[in-house]
C-alpha cells in the first residue's frame, strides 16, 4: 500500500486516489499543427523510467484536486 | 477414545492448561488434548504416526515440524464452518474439532465460507513483528526511546508484556509492503474454535522484523519417514506441550543446537540412542520402518529407533525482510541467508538474537554420490513428494537458476512455501552445479506468508456489502419487477403480468409506447450541473459538437470523445441560465464522466470558470413516451402548453406537475413523441403514481429496461458501453454529423482527422436481421461470411453483433459493428454463436421510422 502526499489533506492510502501517469504532458495548444508522430507521442508515448519519475494523482475519494509527486518506480520511495 | 498415552508426560508444557480437557477427532479418531494444545501436538500426544500422506506417492508421513515450517501435516476442518488445508502444527485445539488427514491437497467447501471475518486498522510509529527476545528488546528500547506508539505483532498464543506498548498475541504479519503497510492475521477464536479472523491492516512509522529463525532439516535416503523430525521441533513438544515425540531416540546435527534439543528429549525420558555431530564426520545414510521408524543406519553404526532428530542449521526467517524489497547474502557464519540490503525508504530494520559463532559450514545431505535409487527416495519437498532425483533431473536439463529449478520440480511451490525445502534445495543446487551457493541464491518469496481464506481478504465487504446496491425513490413502485443490474443501480427489466413470459411483456411494453403511452423511471441517467461563465467553452471542448450557441430553455444531444477520438459517452444537456447548464450521461457512466470534467478542469483549463456537481441523486425522473403523451402531460401539467407548437422538440421549461415544482422537457429516447418531467428527488414516488393516474384513461404501461433498449435500438441510439468498446469513432457510429467542422478544437478532433479514423473499411455500426425472419440473433457473435468454413483457423472475422433483441417491429433483429459495415447493406453473413452459424442480412441501422416523422406526435 503506498501513502500519498496530498498537498490539501495529507498524507493517506492509496486507495483514496487514481493514478494520472507522467505529470508534464499538455495537451497542445494547437493540436491541428502537429502532424501524425507528434499527435501519436502526445496521446500514447509516455516515459517509463526505473527512477525517479514525476506522476499526477487525483485524491478522488476525498479533496478531488489532480497534484503531482515524484516517485521511484523501483523502490516506490515518494517525495511530495 | 485414547486415554492419556504415554507420549503426553505427566507434567509440563507450558502452552497447555491441564485443567481443560478438550476432544478432537482425526479420521473418526477421538483424541485426548488440552486447550493450548495444537491439532499437531494433540495428534502427537495420541500416538497417530501419519499425519498425512504424499500428493503423488501416497507415502505415509509423519509429523516433522512444530511451527509454519511443518510440510506434511496439513488437514481438511469439517466441523464448525469447515475449512481446506489447514496446517495442523498452526492450528489450535478446541472441543469438538473434527479433521481429515490429507495428501497434500484439500478440497474446497461446498457451501460460503460462514467464517466470522473482519478488518482492524492500526497505526503505530513502531510496529515490532515477533515475540522473541529480540522483539520484546526492540520494543523495549522504542517505549523508552518515546517514539510513540508501540504495536508488537507475536504469533504465540500469548504475547509478552511490555509497559507503554501494545502487544497482540496470535497474530501473524502475511505481508510487509511498502511504505510500512504490513497485513497481519490475528486468530480470535483459540480456545472455542469457529475460525473467527481478523485481518489487520497495519501502517507503521517504522517496523522492525523480529522474525526469528527456522530451523532446517538435512538431505538423506528415507528422510520422509514419519519418526524423522527436526531436532529443535521435537524438544519443543516436550517443553511448550509435555509430549514426548518418541521413546529412542538418534540425534543428527551440524551445530549445537542438536545436542541442546537431545538433553532436553533424554530429560523428558527419551532414550537418546545416538548422538552424531556432521563436523565429527558422521551422516546417516538410510532408515527402515513401515508407518514408524524402526532403524537408523549410520556411519557409525546402526539403530533401533522410534525417532530420528535432525537438525541441519537454524536460518533467519526473512521473507517479509524480502516482500518489503530486502536483500539477502549466504552467509557462511550463520550457514544460511541473512538480511542484507534493507527495503528503501529507511522504515524496514531487522532484529535477530540469534548467535553465530557455534555455526558450523553449511551440511546439505549425506554423501554426493548418492545411487538413483538413493536419490529417488531422498526427499528435499516432502509436501511437494519431490526428490534429489527430481533436481538431478532438472539440471541434466540444462536448468541452472534456482527459480526454473523450482518450477521444473514444484520444488517450493506448496502451501508451506518450501520452508523445509527451499534453502535446502539451493544448497543441494549449489553442490550439483559446482557453484558457491551466493551465487546460486535463494528463490523470491511473495506474500501472503501463509495461506489466507479469500473470505478473510472479503471481510465484511461480501454478499450484498460487496458492492452498494443503488435505488431510485421510485423503486418501491417497481420493485415487484424482475430487476436488471446496471453499474451500481437496480432497473426493473419488464413487467409482465403473471400469465407472461418476459419476451412476451417486452413486446407489449413496446406495442403501448408506440401505439399509446408508456412510463419509466429514468432516474438513474447521471445528472452533472455545471455553473460559470465559461460552461459553453467547456461543452465545446468536452463535446464533438457546438453547445455554446444552445440557447437557455434549449437541449441538444452531443457525443463526448476522448483524445484519442473513441467515443466515452453520449448524452443530452440543458441550458437552464445563463450560466447554468445540466449534462445527462449514461447510467453507468455518470462518475467517470465527472472525473473527465473536472480533470480536463483542474489541470488543462484552470482559468475557466465552471463547477461541477454531480446531481444524479437529487433528482427524480419519468420518462412519458408515446404518441398519447402530450394527452398525459397535459393533464399533469394543466397551466403549460404542451403542443407541438408551445412546447417544441428539445426544449424544456419549469412547470408545476401534479402540483410539484418540476422541470419538463421534450427529449425521446425511442423514436416517439416523449416527455421526461424531473422534480425534486423526495417526490419520486408521488410524481411515479401521478403520471399513473393521469394515464390510467390512455392505458399508461410501465416499461423496463429492455423495452427502452428495443425501442432505442430501432432508431440506432448507440448505448456507450454497449455498442461501443473504446475503439469507436463517432462516425463508426453514424453520427458524423455531431463532429464539428467550425470548431478550431474539440476533444478528439485531431484524432478524427487521421487517415486511420477516415478509413472507409472502418467498423461501422449497423442493423442485422435473420434470413428468416425468426431466428433470434444472439447478443456477442461473431460476424463472418455466409457459408464460412468454420473448421478453417482463423476463420476471417467480419464484426461482432452488440445488441441483440428478440422482438422489434419487425421480428428478432440486432445491431452490430461490422467492416465497411454502410458498404455491406443487403449483404448476407453468418452470426456464429458457439459454432452455430443464424444466417443474417445486414441492414441500416435504423429500422424504425428512418424519416424520424413520429418525434411530434401522429
Ligand atoms: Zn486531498
Amino acid at each position: 500500500m503506498l501513502r500519498i502526499p496530498c498537498p490539501h489533506c495529507g498524507e493517506r492510502d492509496e486507495t483514496e486516489f487514481h493514478y494520472g501517469g507522467e505529470a508534464g504532458v499538455d495537451y497542445p495548444a494547437e493540436p491541428a499543427a502537429l502532424d501524425d508522430v507528434a499527435w501519436a507521442e502526445y496521446l500514447f508515448v509516455r516515459a517509463d523510467p526505473a527512477d525517479w519519475f514525476t506522476e499526477r494523482w487525483c485524491h478522488v475519494s476525498a479533496c478531488r484536486q489532480w497534484f503531482t509527486i515524484d516517485r521511484h518506480t523501483v523502490s516506490d520511495e515518494v517525495r511530495a | 477414545m485414547t486415554g492419556p498415552t504415554s507420549s503426553r508426560l505427566p507434567d509440563g508444557g507450558t502452552r497447555v492448561d491441564r485443567s481443560r480437557p478438550v476432544t478432537v477427532t482425526v479420521d473418526g479418531v477421538e483424541l485426548a488434548a488440552y486447550v493450548g494444545d495444537t491439532l499437531a501436538s494433540a495428534m502427537l500426544a495420541g500416538g497417530l504416526d501419519v499425519v498425512g500422506a504424499g500428493i503423488y506417492t501416497g507415502r505415509p508421513r509423519g509429523l516433522v515440524g512444530i511451527g509454519r515450517e511443518e510440510p506434511n501435516a496439513w488437514v481438511q476442518v469439517t466441523s464448525g464452518t469447515g475449512e481446506p488445508m489447514v496446517q495442523a502444527t498452526t492450528q489450535p485445539v478446541h472441543d469438538g474439532l473434527v479433521v481429515e488427514r490429507l495428501a497434500g491437497r484439500g478440497r474446497l467447501l461446498p457451501h460460503t465460507d460462514e467464517t466470522r471475518y473482519d478488518v482492524l486498522h492500526l497505526h503505530a510509529e513502531v510496529v515490532v513483528v515477533g515475540g522473541g527476545s529480540a522483539g520484546v528488546a526492540a520494543a523495549r528500547a522504542a517505549v523508552e526511546a518515546g517514539e510513540g506508539r508501540v504495536l508488537l505483532l507475536d504469533d504465540a498464543p500469548v504475547a509478552p508484556v511490555i509497559d507503554g506498548a501494545r502487544c497482540v498475541p496470535d497474530t501473524v504479519v502475511v505481508g510487509a509492503h511498502a511504505h510500512g503497510r504490513l497485513v497481519a492475521v490475528q486468530r480470535l477464536d483459540s480456545a472455542e474454535g469457529g475460525g473467527a479472523r481478523r485481518l489487520l491492516q497495519v501502517q507503521a512509522g517504522r517496523v522492525v522484523l523480529a522474525t526469528g529463525s527456522e530451523e532446517r532439516p538435512m538431505a538423506f535416503p528415507g528422510n520422509d519417514r514419519p519418526g524423522v523430525m527436526l531436532a529443535r521441533a521435537a524438544a519443543s513438544y516436550v517443553e511448550r506441550y509435555g509430549v514426548r515425540p518418541g521413546s529412542r531416540a538418534v540425534v543428527w546435527t551440524a551445530h549445537d543446537g542438536g545436542h541442546a534439543a537431545a538433553a532436553t528429549l533424554a530429560a523428558a525420558g527419551v532414550e537418546v540412542v545416538a548422538v552424531l555431530d556432521v563436523r565429527d564426520g558422521d551422516v546417516v545414510t538410510g532408515t527402515e520402518g513401515g508407518e514408524r521408524l524402526t532403524a537408523v543406519h549410520t556411519t557409525a553404526g546402526w539403530y533401533d529407533a522410534d525417532l530420528l532428530a535432525v537438525s541441519g542449521a537454524v536460518t533467519p526467517e526473512t521473507r517479509l525482510w524480502t516482500h518489503a524489497g530486502g536483500t539477502t547474502r549466504w552467509s557462511d557464519e550463520v550457514a544460511g541467508f541473512v538480511p542484507d540490503a534493507p527495503p528503501q525508504g529507511g522504515r524496514f530494520s531487522w532484529a535477530w538474537s540469534g548467535s553465530t559463532a557455534e555455526r558450523a559450514p553449511a551440511a546439505w545431505f549425506c554423501a554426493a554420490d548418492l545411487t538413483d535409487e538413493q536419490a529417488a527416495e531422498t526427499y528435499l519437498d516432502s509436501h511437494r513428494d519431490a526428490t534429489l532425483a527430481d533436481v538431478r533431473h532438472a539440471v541434466e536439463a540444462g536448468l541452472r537458476s534456482v527459480e526454473h529449478v523450482k518450477r521444473h520440480t514444484t520444488i517450493g511451490t506448496g502451501a508451506d512455501q518450501g520452508r523445509c525445502s527451499g534453502v535446502l534445495t539451493a544448497g543441494v543446487l549449489a553442490e550439483l552445479l559446482g557453484e558457491p551457493l551466493g551465487r546460486v541464491g535463494a528463490t523470491g518469496a511473495r506474500p501472503p506468508l501463509v495461506p489466507v481464506p479469500f473470505g478473510l481478504l472479503a471481510a465484511r465487504n461480501r454478499g450484498v456489502l460487496s458492492d452498494p446496491v443503488r435505488v431510485t425513490p421510485i423503486h418501491d413502485r417497481v420493485a415487484h419487477a424482475p430487476m436488471e443490474d446496471v453499474g451500481q443501480w437496480k432497473r426493473p427489466y419488464a413487467f409482465p403480468s403473471v400469465d407472461e413470459s418476459l419476451d412476451e411483456a417486452v413486446v407489449r411494453e413496446c406495442r403501448a409506447v408506440r401505439t399509446g403511452v408508456g412510463m419509466m423511471d429514468a432516474s438513474t441517467l447521471g445528472a452533472i450541473h455545471l455553473r460559470g461563465a465559461d460552461v459553453g467553452v467547456l461543452l465545446d471542448m468536452v463535446y464533438t459538437n457546438l453547445f455554446s450557441t444552445l440557447a437557455v430553455g434549449k437541449v441538444r444531444y452531443g457525443v463526448m470523445c476522448g483524445p484519442d477520438g473513441m467515443v466515452i459517452d453520449d448524452g443530452t444537456t440543458m441550458r437552464l441560465s445563463e450560466t447554468d447548464w445540466l449534462m445527462s450521461t449514461t447510467t453507468g457512466n455518470a462518475a467517470a464522466v465527472l472525473d473527465t470534467l473536472e480533470e480536463w478542469l483542474l489541470t488543462e483549463w484552470p482559468h475557466l470558470d465552471v463547477a461541477c456537481t454531480s446531481q444524479t441523486d437529487h433528482w427524480s425522473t419519468v420518462a412519458i413516451a408515446g404518441p398519447s403523451s402530450r394527452d398525459v402531460v397535459a393533464v399533469l401539467a394543466p397551466d403549460e402548453d404542451v403542443s407541438a407548437e408551445g412546447f417544441a422538440f428539445m426544449t424544456h421549461r419549469e412547470a408545476v406537475v401534479a402540483g410539484m415544482p418540476a422541470r419538463l422537457a421534450r427529449v425521446s429516447f425511442s423514436g416517439e413523441l416523449a416527455f421526461e418531467v424531473s422534480v425534486p428527488a423526495w417526490y419520486g414516488a408521488a410524481l411515479w403514481d401521478a403520471v399513473a393516474q393521469a394515464g390510467a384513461p390512455y392505458g399508461i404501461t410501465p416499461y423496463g429496461t429492455e423495452t427502452m433498449h428495443v425501442l432505442r435500438a430501432e432508431k440506432a441510439f448507440p448505448i456507450v458501453g454497449q455498442d461501443t468498446d473504446g475503439t469507436v469513432t463517432p462516425a463508426d457510429l453514424g453520427l458524423g454529423w455531431a463532429l464539428s467542422k467550425k470548431k478550431v478544437d474539440y476533444v478528439g478532433k485531431r484524432s478524427h482527422a487521421r487517415e486511420d479514423a477516415q478509413r472507409p473499411d472502418r467498423r461501422h455500426l449497423v442493423g442485422l436481421a435473420p434470413l428468416d425472419g425468426a431466428s433470434r440473433i444472439a447478443e456477442g457473435s461473431q460476424l463472418v461470411a455466409h457459408g464460412a468454413d468454420l473448421s478453417a483457423t482463423p476463420v476471417p472475422m467480419l464484426g461482432h453483433v452488440t445488441s441483440a433483441y428478440a422482438a422489434g417491429v419487425a421480428g428478432p433483429f440486432a445491431l452490430a459493428l461490422l467492416d465497411g459495415g454502410r458498404d455491406r447493406i443487403g449483404e448476407v453473413l453468418d452470426a456464429v454463436d458457439d459454432l452455430v452459424p443464424t444466417p443474417v442480412r445486414v441492414t441500416a441501422p435504423v429500422s424504425y421510422d428512418p424519416e424520424g416523422a413520429r418525434r411530434d406526435g401522429i
